[in-house]
C-alpha cells in the first residue's frame, strides 16, 4: 500500500517536527504588543517553514521511489519550487535575513 | 590542521552560532528568550532530518525487498 | 569590558561561585552580534587562566539578587560542573559546508527512475524542467547532508583513535547549518599535542576537516 505508507511517513515526519518546535517555545513570552506582531509573523512563518521543508522531504522520496511520472515530478516540484519563492519574498518582507552576511539566523534561510 | 582552506569567514561565523547557542549550562529553570528565537528550532530540526533519513532508508529497503516477494505471486483468474 | 548590546560586565559573587553578567533588555533575541558579544565574554573569562562554566545565552534574571539565589541553590551542581572542565578548553573538528558533491551518475542510480540502458549517461531525455530540477537540487542536498554526517562520524572515530588519552571528553556529530562537526574537551597543556597527535589521520581522510579553537567548553558544560 504505497500510498498509504507515505501519508504515513508523512504524518510522522510533522508530528516529529512540530514537537521539536514545541520543546523550542519559550516558556515566557514577551507581551510588549509592539514586539509581539513582529514576533508573532517570524513564528507564522517559521512554522509554514517547517511544513514546506517536510512537503519537500517527501516529495524527494516520492520521486526516488520511482512511483511518479515524469510530468507527475515536474508538477510537484514546481508547486514547492512556486511555495519557495513565495516564502524568500515573504521572509524578505519582514526583514528575516541579513542580508550584510547573507546569513540567517533561523530555519527560514541559513548558512549552505 | 587542513591545508589550504582559502576563507575561513563563513565556517568560522556558522560554527560560532553553532557553538553557542542552545549550549552552555543552564541555571534558572527557564531560558527566556522572545518569540521566534527560531535558532533552537533550527538546530532540532536539522538534526531531526538527518535522524529521519537514516531511518527511512532502512525502511524502505525492507519495504522493497518485500515487494519484490509480492511482484513474483501469480495473478489468480477472478482476482 | 562589554557583552551584550554594549552593557557593561560586572561580577556578581555568590558562596564560591563567580558571576560575569551584564543588563539586558527583559528578553533577548539571538542576532549574530550578541552572540558574539556573548561568546567574547566567555573567551575573555578563559582567557584570564580559569577554565569557565559557559552560560546559556539568553539566559536572564529580574536582578543580581535573583543570580546570586539561583546560583546559591545550585552550587553544588555548578561546581561539579566547572571541576569537570577545569584546566581544559574546548576544540572543535568542523567539515566545511563544500565537502560533499554527489556524482551526477550517483543521483541517478539512487533515483531508481533511469533504466538500465540510460544509467551512468549524466543526461536524460529531454531536458528536465525547472521543478524536476528544483525537486533534484533538493534531493542532492539532502544526500550530501547525508553524507557529511557519516563522514564526520568516521572522521571522529579515528580521531579518537590517533588522540587516545589526551581526550578528556568528546560528544557526538552534529549537523547544523551545513556543516558538520564534533566537539572534543582537551587539557589547555596538552592542545598542541592533540594537535599533532591528530595532524596525520586528519590528512588522510577523504574531507578535511578545521580544527577550530581553543573556546570556552559551552559543549561540556551540561544541559546540551
Amino acid at each position: 500500500m504505497p500510498g498509504l505508507d507515505a501519508d504515513d511517513a508523512m504524518r510522522e515526519e510533522l508530528a516529529t517536527q512540530l514537537s521539536a518546535i514545541a520543546r523550542a517555545l519559550p516558556d515566557r513570552i514577551n507581551a510588549d504588543p509592539e514586539r509581539v506582531e513582529q514576533g508573532l509573523a517570524r513564528l507564522v512563518l517559521t512554522l509554514i517553514e517547517v511544513v514546506r521543508k517536510v512537503l519537500e522531504h517527501q516529495a524527494v522520496r516520492r520521486m526516488d521511489g520511482g512511483g511518479l511520472s515524469a510530468e507527475e515530478v515536474e508538477r510537484l516540484g514546481l508547486a514547492l519550487l512556486k511555495l519557495d519563492e513565495r516564502m524568500q519574498e515573504m521572509k524578505g518582507a519582514f526583514g528575516l535575513t541579513d542580508e550584510d552576511l547573507q546569513i540567517d539566523l533561523g530555519p527560514l534561510g541559513g548558512l549552505r | 590542521m587542513s591545508g589550504e582552506v582559502v576563507d575561513n569567514a563563513p565556517l568560522e561565523l556558522s560554527d560560532l552560532i553553532n557553538r553557542v547557542l542552545d549550549k552552555g549550562a543552564v541555571i534558572a529553570g527557564s531560558v527566556t528568550i522572545s518569540v521566534g528565537d527560531i535558532d533552537l528550532i533550527q538546530l532540532d530540526l536539522t538534526v531531526v532530518l538527518t535522524a529521519i533519513e537514516t531511518v527511512r532508508s532502512a525502511e524502505r529497503r525492507r519495504g522493497e525487498l518485500q515487494t519484490d516477494v509480492n511482484a513474483n505471486v501469480p495473478v489468480l483468474p477472478g482476482d | 569590558m562589554t557583552g551584550v548590546d554594549g552593557a557593561v560586565v560586572h561580577a556578581v559573587h555568590a558562596a564560591e561561585l563567580i558571576a560575569w553578567v551584564s543588563d539586558v533588555a527583559d528578553t533577548v533575541t539571538p542576532t549574530v552580534d550578541r552572540v558574539r558579544a556573548h561568546d567574547a565574554v566567555c573567551a575573555a573569562a578563559l582567557d584570564r587562566g580559569e577554565t569557565p562554566l559557559p552560560i546559556r545565552f539568553g539566559q536572564t534574571f529580574p536582578d543580581d539578587k535573583a543570580v546570586v539565589s539561583e546560583l546559591a541553590a545550585r552550587e553544588s551542581v555548578l561546581r561539579s560542573r566547572l571541576a569537570r572542565v577545569a584546566g581544559c578548553v574546548e576544540l572543535r573538528l568542523v567539515m566545511p559546508p563544500d565537502a560533499f558533491r554527489v556524482r551526477e551518475e550517483e543521483t541517478t542510480t539512487d533515483t531508481g527512475t533511469a533504466d538500465a540502458a540510460s544509467a551512468g549517461s549524466d543526461t536524460s531525455r529531454e531536458a528536465d524542467g525547472p521543478g524536476t530540477a528544483f525537486l533534484k537540487q533538493l534531493a542532492r542536498r539532502d544526500r550530501e547532508d547525508l553524507a557529511r554526517a557519516v563522514g564526520c562520524e568516521e572522521v571522529r572515530d579515528a580521531v579518537r583513535f590517533a588522540a587516545k588519552s589526551l581526550i578528556v571528553g568528546q560528544q557526538p556529530c552534529e549537523s547544523a547549518r551545513g556543516v558538520s562537526f564534533f566537539p572534543v574537551l582537551v587539557r589547555r597543556a596538552e592542545v598542541e599535542a592533540f594537535r599533532s597527535a591528530i595532524a596525520e589521520t586528519l590528512r588522510s581522510q577523504a574531507i578535511p576537516l578545521s580544527v577550530l579553537g581553543p573556546f570556552a567548553p559551552y559543549s561540556f558544560a551540561g544541559d546540551a
